[in-house]
Order: C-alpha cells, then structure tokens, then sequence
C-alpha cells in the first residue's frame, strides 16, 4: 500500500512537468538543463567559419559585427539559397508567424487567442492560392521559381540541421518546433503586407456613421474628399474638378455591425504614415541625385526589415529585405535606388449579401454561385474546430455580427509582386523601374526613384477600381456590387511624375493628387502636415546633402500646430484661467521635443478637441473618428458649431486636457515635459516584456517627419535610409531592432541606440570581398 | 553489478549531453531506476546523481547570460542565479522521479511475481 502511493506520488509529480498550465510551457523539458533554456545559443555565438554543401549552390556570406550579410554568389539561385539559411537562422520565428497568420494556422502555435485571426483569414483560402501562385511563377518565370526553390531549401537546410540549442526562444516558450518551408510560403509576405498596409473595414465604419448622423455632420465631417493643402504630386493639379462634398443618402443597408472596438473609433492615430522622398542631381551639392526612405509600421522586436548586401553575375544590390521572401524589397543597385510609402487607396468594399435562394445570390443583375466547404481550424492543443467558408468569384461571404458580407478586396487576388522586385534588383533607369512596377499590385505603393544620372521619379502603383461617377461610400447589397467598380486603371493613368521642374519630389501617405477625374481614392489618407514639413525644408534648400536629408529625417515640427493653436490663442486670450498656459504655447516653435513643456499641453489639447467635437457636436461616440485634418480645418475655418461656440469649444477642450495633465503628473506644470507624456515602446511581437525594449521618452508626433504615434509610441520609423546616388554609391541605413530575431542574440536590438538619435551608419556597398571591413564570421556553400 | 552503476551513469550523462528530447530523459531516468533497483536508491540520492550530472554540464557548455536574464526577468525572478537554481531542481528531479519509480515499479513487479 506504501509503495503504491509511492509510486502515485511520483507519477503526479512527473505529471505536473510534463502538462503546459494556463499559458505556460511544460516546464519539466522548458527548464530542464539539457532540453530547456539554458541551452539555447544565438548562432553568433556558434564558429567563425562555417562550411555548407547543398546541390550545386555555390556562395558565401560575409557577415559584419552587426549581422548583417554581404553575399557573393555563383548564380541568383544561389544567393536565394544562402538568404533563406540566413533568414531561418535569424529570424526563424518571424517567418513562421507570418506564413501561419495568413495561412489560418496561427491558433496551432500561440494558441486560443489567434483563433478569431485565423477563423477570418481562412475565407480568403491563401494556402491554396499560394500552390497556385507558384505553379503560375514555375510555368511562367521559371528563373524566379528557381530562386523561390533555392530559398526554401535554403530555409529548410537550417531548420534540418537545428540542434536543440538553434531552437528561438519562442518556441521554448511555446512548447513548439517549426515547420517545413514551402516554396509558395513567400506568397503569404505579399499577403500580409497586403493585410496590414492595405486591409481597412472603412466601408462598415462608415456606413455606421452614415446610419447615426444627421446628412449635414455627415458631409461635414465625413467628406468624400478632404481639402488638401499638400499634395504629393501637386504638378498634376492640386485644385483640379473639386468635388462638393458628397451628401449621403438614405441608408441602404440596416444590418451594419452594433459594436465598434475602441481601437478602431481612433483610427486616424493609427494611419501608418512613412516618409519618401527624392532630390534631382540640379538640386544637390554633388549634382547627384539623393533619396531618401523612412517606413513607418508598428515597431516590432524582431524588426520588419532585415538589411542584406547580394552580389551575382546578373545583379548588384543593396537594401531591405523581409524574411520570407528571397528579394530585397527597398534599397539600390549600381545604377537606381527605390523606396516606399504606403498609398492608402480603399481597395475592400463590403456588400451585404443578397440571397436568391442557399447557394446563389445577386450581383449587380446577375445571380452568381457561393461554393461551399467546411474548412479545419487547428488548436494548439490539438483540438480541431470547423468553419464554414462561402466562396464565391467576387470574393469571400463573410459573417460579421450576424450579417453576411461579400468582401472583394484587390489585396486578396493573385498578383506578381516578385517579378517586380526581380526586375527592380536589375532595373537601370526609370523605364525598367516602371516595366518592374507594371507587374505589382497590392498594397499600393508611393515608389519613389532615383538614378546616378541624376533623374528622380515618383509613381503611386498599384491595381487601382476605377469608381464610377457619383460614386457613394458605405455599404450597398450586392445587388448594387455591378456598378461600384468598372475596371482598373492602365500603368500610364496612375500618379506618377519624372524629374520634375523644382528638383524634388516627396511623399509621406497623403492624397497623391486633390481630386482625380477618373477615380475615388480613398478617404483615410495621412493629414498632409508631414508632407509639408518635408516639402518645405526640400524648398528652402538648394544644395541638398545627405546630412540635409538626415535633418528632414529628425524634423520633430508638427505642423498641425500652425494651424490650431493661433485659433486657441485668440480666442482664449481673455481667459484668465488659462494665462499660464497660453504664454508657454504663444512663445512655442512647434517642435514636438521631449525636453519641452508647450508639446505635452497641445497634444492632449488636440486630443481632447476631438473628443469635445464627438461628444458636443456629432454626439456619438460610438463611431468611427472624423479625419484628423477635416477636424482640425473646421475648427479654424468655424467659428461656432451648432449652439456650442469654438470658444467654449476650446475652453472646454483645454481645462479636459489640463485637468488629465494634473491627474496624470501632479500640479506643477513645469514638470510635464513631453518626454514623461510621449515615451514609446518596442515590443517583442508576443508581447513579452523581458523581449521588448524598455519605454523610454521620445520626440515627435503622428504629425511630424520623424513620425512618433503616440503619446504611448507604438509605431513609428521602423528603417531609415539615405542613398546618395555618386559613383561609387554611397548609402546609410538603420533599423529599428536588429539584424537577429533571437532576443539573445547581441544583435537582437543593438541597431536601436543609433535610431532613438535618428543616427544612419554607412554601409559598404562594395564589389569585392576583398574590400569588405567589418567581416565578423563567413558562410561558405559549396564544395 | 558495478559495471551496470557506471553503464547507467554514463547513459544519463551521455543522454543529458546530447540534448535529446526531454521524453527520452525521462525514459532513460526510468529505465536507469528499473536496472538499479536492487540498490533501492532514494529519491535523494537520484537527485545527487542528478546534481552531479548538472554541474558537469554546466561547466561544459556554459550559460548564456543574456538567456539568464531575459527569463528571469520574465518570471519576475529577483536574481538571474535563482534561475540556475529552478533549473537545476528541474533537472535533478527530472532524473531523481523517473528512477524512483522505475525502482518502484520493478520492486513491485518482482515481488508481485516472487509471491
């Protein structure tokens, strides 16, 4: 009887090691010496020289103290070969997060809390249009499917030759082994690039205003088009056709979702806005021409980006790449550089579902066919749960809060972004770059250009609906779906300008042009203040050098100011009770510095204005927010709305905001410096705290050049770039993170220090190994 | 018999070593525990082997300070070293309860059958 308790006790006790509670791992094997942690060794720590043999690849990789690879190759499929090992070494776990979130297996890895991802994601079937986008490329471009291949073995010759100690510290955590590489996986990077630049419920959003507010809030606040001071391409008519604001009609649909997330009502702060821009050799110091590129997304640790130098007998490059791809997406060769900002176009419509009977339903006057199937969702655990899909050729049925919608989305259709960035590897003037761009479509992109001979360019691609006229935004039934589209714009009709007369051209997520003849371009676009800034100091300059592009990188003026506060300060100026206030504020530059007072009180200022504005005058909170900039204009432009004065407007909006400083930082008001206001954070993509780097204060704002969403910062420049097209050519990067995904690594977030001064450091873009400097550890493939 | 005791320890050192799966530790514990069962080792003294087994690989393959760091401040572990300690119970008992019950196990089985 002893023993057998004995033995009872023991077996419990093994059994609590080897069960994952709450969250946790198993912490039998998670914390057991020779299969746990403790084992775990970043790769930087493995041997200086390293020998691979796969196939007939033939390359080697030079890697620098900060990681950061230059790879000499016999082929390109041998350079694919070596950035997938390289990717799968560093960033491992990224690329499994990414390919599972837009394949629906997300659940499978972290758990429960990814379901909701991955029970929307699967109606959109992605894992089957990647097998058929590679059967297209290897029937098509076969060049490119062979670096598609090579990459994937690349991936897979790592995950194959893992010890336990190579496994990333996520998995530890998650009780979790990667999976195999396919060659479609980088079909799921188009995707979720697409997802995250592009993929916007604006239609469901604004449906729901349009079905809570009055027509004149709504075509005053909600415009189909905003007034626009700062174009990106003004040269193509800043004031062309100016449309009226469109006036709303009746409801056309009832069943519009009753929940709004809390996150969504403010998504003018959550608009990602980066900054492109390009001056002409006529405008430089050198009489060579410049760019510059700093894109904005959510700061991650591990980083978007991973900086890769490529040589091969067919191409020279430099720049960004993103692991899971085998391409570098932004950056230069010997003859061009490119870099990207986000074109903001509305390309998801979503149309309530109008049903003929179970399995066919109106579109336009037509009556199409849903195909159905029931699709495994699998748990971590795993349990498997199903869900119905409902596909039709226009896109998806999908179910949100009881109703059924067609989703037809641009981004979700195939399209061939690797051959464009193949091409652009190669490209040597703004001919091929635009033959390269002609094959891209989604999420549309501001690409801007320059070359050694001086030239610049800027074109906003992508597969842009053509809108009919008196178009409406919203959300129709289907049987209205015929008419919201009626073709695509041909290359030759998008945005686009080469060399224009001042010598520059910039852009940074606002409208590409006032008011196209021809198509709707969407209504989330950046306020134009960044734009601005940018352009003015590019203005003001006449003998451009990298370290003015650096300036206009670090430019923390937020223009917004310059229009609100002389309205504050006029029509408070009798007001006693703010006195103090106003004084610091009258005698305030605008720049949005860490170290200043007058930023903490505007920016809570300006947010509690828009919070007055919702609840004084569209009395709703539970909608989306107006654009930031239609905000701000019709305070300066109004001098009452309704009843309620802008004066007491602003007075309520101020003693709102001073009274949630005080609450916040206490009664001294020389204590509220920016910096305790405005600190940002770099999280881990889990969430993990001891993964993140710590909040620290911070300059900027959602408005400024160097762009700080915040107060709390979660997004921002996740790269910076300066190419300074001379011969040879000269280039400066840095990343928000590191080179390495694995948070033990040195090179985890060792590149952040540099980027919080806004700090570049000269990369070597060199075309011998021999001249290499930096040279920390080699990888050879080959015999 | 003394032949057997080094055979076993040297399998566990061997499969503690190489990192194999915690699976295959736990087996190996088990069976270690099964083939000793005559010596009727207490849970104390597998955990003694265990130690043994601990230090030495600590010192051959070393800790990774940045590891250390990041997980203790991750279960809210006042010092990084009380991490080495968790994982050394860990690992010691990882060793120490499989062999037990392996011992166990057998006892019970040679006896049942003995009877």
């Amino acid at each position: 009887m002893k023993t057998n308790f004995k033995m009872l006790f023991l077996l419990l006790c093994i059994t609590l090691f080897i069960t994952p509670f709450s969250g946790l791992p198993k912490l039998g094997s998670f914390l057991n010496f020779s299969t746990g942690i403790m084992q775990i060794r970043s790769p930087e720590f493995g041997e200086a020289e390293l020998r691979l043999a796969h196939g007939s690849y033939r390359a080697s990789a030079y890697l620098d103290s900060l990681g950061i690879p230059h790879i000499f190759a016999e082929s390109d499929a041998s350079a694919s070969f070596m950035l997938g090992y390289l990717h799968a070494r560093d960033r491992l776990f990224q690329m499994d997060l990414i390919t599972r979130m837009m394949s629906a297996n997300l659940a499978e890895l972290v758990g429960d809390a990814a379901l909701p991802s991955d029970a929307y994601w699967v109606h959109f079937e992605f894992s089957r249009r990647a097998k058929e986008y590679a059967e297209m490329v290897r029937e098509k471009n076969p060049e490119i499917y062979a670096r598609m291949q090579a990459y994937g073995e690349g991936v897979n010759r790592y995950i194959n030759s893992m010890e336990l100690s190579d496994l990333p510290e996520e998995y530890h955590l998650l009780d979790a082994k990667p999976r195999r590489w396919r060659e479609e996986n980088p079909f799921f990077l188009v995707k979720y690039m697409a997802m995250m630049l592009n993929h916007r419920k604006l239609d469901l959003h604004l449906q729901r205003v349009f079905n809570a507010l009055p027509k004149h809030l709504v075509a005053q606040f909600y415009p189909m088009q905003e007034p626009y001071l700062e174009t990106i391409i003004p040269e193509l008519g800043d004031t062309l056709n100016r449309q009226e604001t469109a006036a709303r009609g009746p409801s056309r649909a009832a069943g519009i979702a009753s929940t709004i997330a809390e996150r969504e009502k403010r998504q003018g702060e959550l608009v990602f806005g980066s900054n492109n821009w390009a001056v002409s050799g006529k405008k430089s110091a050198s009489g060579e021409a410049i760019l510059s590129n700093d894109m904005h997304l959510t700061l991650t640790l591990p980083a978007p980006w991973y900086e890769v130098h490529i040589k091969t007998p067919n191409k020279h490059v430099y720049g960004l790449s993103i692991p899971c791809s085998p391409v570098v997406v932004v950056g230069f060769n010997e003859a061009i550089s490119w870099g990207l900002t986000n074109a903001h176009w509305d390309l998801v419509d979503y149309s309530e579902v109008a049903y003929t009977d179970s399995n066919t339903f109106l579109y336009g006057n037509e009556s199409l066919a849903i195909t159905r199937q029931v699709k495994e969702l699998r748990l971590k655990n795993g349990d498997v749960r199903n869900v119905s899909l409902k596909s039709t050729e226009k896109g998806p049925i999908i179910r949100l809060d009881g109703t059924d919608y067609l989703v037809e989305w641009e981004g979700a259709k195939t399209g061939h972004e690797y051959l464009t960035f193949t091409k652009l590897e190669v490209a040597s003037n703004w001919s091929e770059f635009l033959d390269a761009l002609s094959h891209f479509t989604t999420p549309p992109q501001n690409f801007v250009f320059a070359d050694t001979a001086g030239n610049i360019g800027l074109i906003t691609n992508g597969k842009m609906p053509i809108k009919p006229k008196g178009f409406e935004r919203g959300v129709f039934s289907t049987e209205n779906s015929e008419a919201r589209n009626t073709g695509t714009l041909a290359q030759a009709q998008l945005p686009q300008i080469y060399n224009p007369e001042k010598g520059f051209i910039a852009s940074a997520n606002q409208r590409q042009i006032y008011n196209s003849p021809h198509f709707f371009n969407g209504s989330d676009m950046a306020p134009p203040y960044r734009g601005k800034e940018i352009s003015n100091n590019l203005r003001r300059i006449n003998a451009a050098t990298p370290a003015d592009m650096r300036r206009i990188q670090a430019d923390i003026t937020d223009l917004s100011a310059a229009d609100l506060l002389p309205v504050l300060l006029k029509e408070l100026s009798e007001v006693n009770e703010f006195e103090r206030e106003l004084k610091m504020l009258a005698k305030w530059d605008y720049s949005m510095a860490k170290d200043l007072v007058a930023p903490t009180i505007y920016d809570q200022f300006r947010r509690s204005l828009f919070d007055e504005i919702r609840a004084s005058v569209l009395k709703n909170d539970e909608i989306i927010s107006p654009p930031h900039y239609v905000l701000i204009t019709e305070v300066v432009r109004n001098d009452s709305f309704g009843e309620l004065s802008r004066k007491d407007l602003m007075a309520a909006a101020l003693n709102s905001a001073l009274g949630k400083l005080r609450t916040q930082f206490g009664g001294d008001i020389t204590t509220w410096t920016y910096g305790r206001y405005h600190q940002t954070s770099i999280n881990h993509v889990l969430r993990i705290p001891a993964f993140s780097e710590p909040t620290f204060a911070s300059d900027g704002s959602i408005y400024t050049p160097n762009v700080a969403r915040g107060p709390h910062v979660t997004a921002g420049s996740s790269q910076r770039a300066i190419i300074h097209m001379t011969t040879p050519i000269r280039a400066w990067m840095n990343i928000a993170g590191g080179q390495s995904g694995r948070p033990s690594s040195p090179n985890f977030r060792n590149q952040i220090p540099l980027w919080k001064t806004v700090g570049l450091r000269e990369v070597e873009f060199v075309g011998d190994k021999s001249e290499l400097k930096k040279v920390t550890q080699v990888i050879h493939l080959g015999e | 018999m003394m032949i057997l005791k080094v055979l076993v320890a040297t399998a566990l050192v061997a499969v503690q070593s190489f990192s194999l799966s915690y699976t295959i530790v736990l087996i190996t514990a088990f069976a270690s525990g099964a083939c000793l069962y005559k010596d009727n080792f207490s849970v104390f003294r597998w955990i003694g082997a265990g130690a043994v087994i601990f230090v030495y690989l600590l010192i051959s393959v070393g800790i990774n300070d940045v590891v250390l760091t990041q997980f203790s401040d991750m279960f809210g572990l006042p010092n990084k070293y009380l991490l080495i300690c968790v994982s050394f119970l860990v690992s010691a008992l990882s060793i120490a309860l499989p062999a037990r019950l392996g011992t166990l196990i057998m006892q019970k089985f040679l006896t049942s059958e003995t009877a």
